[in-house]
């Protein structure tokens, strides 16, 4: 999609909310913000249509969770369904075409951002459940799902940081002349990742037809380019609304701590969209870890519990990344490379001991290799994102063939 | 470094970052993450 940062009216749209939002205190200034909001959906990123589409989303998982909070034994689960199959039928997700004939499959639902905010919304109820969500304010709840800063690409904040900062219970963000200065040179690193830098390995975005006739190196460059253009991409853009938010006196999650440098998966994906891998391990994974050690069978076997738990994580996580077959894949070989990685740790665990095995990880050979290794594994498996599932293959056979 | 100094440099680096992206940014990039 093709909003740009620095288009005018995104820009003048910012300046006026950072403005009027500095100059108000209390509910009035929620106000300000929902406005900012609509005007962000409505005007600049979706349309008529897809911003109703996504603020009807938005205020279901309201009602939802307002029932939770009345009822959570009776309507948590009820509730939680209904909203994971209404946000698998407007995503689209290609599997949907064995089910439902084509006449019912829409194309005019807002499909922008929906991922961020069905992840939002999920948490919000999960905490209802619990909870642990405290007052849940219609006003509220409508800027932390609509907010314009992090609606597109996250990152992914939790309801009661983004209810404190809102409210003005806590203040992460001084009102000094240099903290606005930090934002916009935040703002403006960001614009550089997405504007300067990225556009360089915007070439370099393998095409499905191309990976079959490409020659080795550009098959290489092809797929490092890409990897390069995520993050610069990614990364640019959250470094943007970070400053942008700010301005605004909100902090919304870091989400990027230089994962080239990861020395394994697990380090990768805590360098690596850190929102969404914490929303993950809290909503998925621990509580899949802790069901399996209670089962009899897995209970004994703590390994192999959370080799499965990881999986299902990375399943769900390929499943939340895209609509197709190529996610999937994306998401299983990623649970692969973590049950590789855990399972090869606990041997070493076992044959080293705690004490030689923490040498081994800090010997700086090892930590050298473990990075090459997670590059490659990563920008490999990133081909998923962009290619069809026969491209991929086709790309595997040339790697095993070496033609 | 002072603390005016430190504002000094930081303008600079911003005013800096403002005319690169000025003279050499592509304002046509789509983002990937948004939905694939």
């Amino acid at each position: 999609m093709t909003l740009s940062l620095m288009s005018p009216s995104l820009l003048a749209l910012a300046a006026v909310t950072a403005i009027v939002m500095a100059a108000l205190e209390g509910p009035v200034r929620k106000v300000v913000f929902l406005g900012a909001n609509v005007v962000f959906l409505w005007g600049l990123l979706l349309g008529p249509q897809g911003a109703l589409s996504t603020v009807l989303f938005a205020a279901l998982g309201y009602a939802l969770t307002l029932a939770i909070l009345r009822r959570p034994a009776r309507a948590f689960w009820l509730g939680l369904s209904a909203y994971v199959a209404l946000f698998v039928y407007m995503r689209k997700y290609d599997f949907l075409h064995w089910f439902v004939s084509d006449s019912l499959l829409t194309t005019t639902l807002a499909t922008v951002g929906l991922s961020f905010l069905f992840f939002k919304v999920v948490h919000v109820m999960i905490e209802a459940r619990c909870g642990t969500l405290g007052d849940l304010r219609l006003l509220t709840y409508l800027d932390y799902t609509l907010n314009f800063t992090t609606f597109m690409m996250g990152p992914i904040e939790r309801y009661q940081d983004f209810s404190a900062q809102l409210e003005g219970r806590e203040r992460p963000v001084p009102t000094t002349f240099e903290s606005h200065l930090d934002a916009l040179l935040r703002m403006a690193v960001g614009f550089v990742k997405v504007y300067l830098v990225a556009p360089w390995f915007a070439y370099y975005l393998p095409e499905n037809a191309d990976v079959l006739t490409m020659s080795w190196r550009g098959l290489l460059v092809n797929i490092y380019g890409f990897y390069f253009f995520l993050y610069l991409n990614f990364a640019g853009y959250c470094d943007v609304m970070i400053g942008l938010s700010a301005l605004l006196g909100l902090r919304p999650p870091e989400n990027f701590d230089k994962p080239f440098l990861a020395r394994n998966i697990s380090d990768f994906w805590l360098r690596f969209h850190r929102s969404l891998t914490a929303w993950l391990t809290t909503y998925i994974f621990s509580p899949a870890y802790k069901w399996a050690l209670g089962t009899r069978w897995l209970g004994p076997r703590p390994l192999l519990a959370a080799n499965l738990a990881i999986l299902l994580t990375m399943l769900v996580s390929g499943l939340w990344h895209g609509t197709t077959v190529s996610f999937l894949l994306f998401g299983l070989i990623h649970g692969l490379y973590f049950v590789v990685f855990r399972t090869w740790d606990a041997l070493l665990m076992r044959l080293l001991g705690r004490q030689r095995l923490r040498e081994w990880r800090a010997w700086w050979p090892i930590q050298a290799a473990g990075v090459l290794v997670t590059f490659h594994a990563v920008a490999f498996s990133l081909i998923f994102f962009r290619l069809r599932p026969e491209a991929v293959l086709a790309i595997f056979a040339r790697l095993v063939g070496g033609s | 470094m002072t603390a005016r100094w430190r504002v000094v440099m930081k303008l600079a680096a911003l005013a800096a970052l403002v005319l690169c992206l000025l003279m050499f940014s592509v304002p046509t990039v789509d983002f990937v993450y948004t939905g694939f």
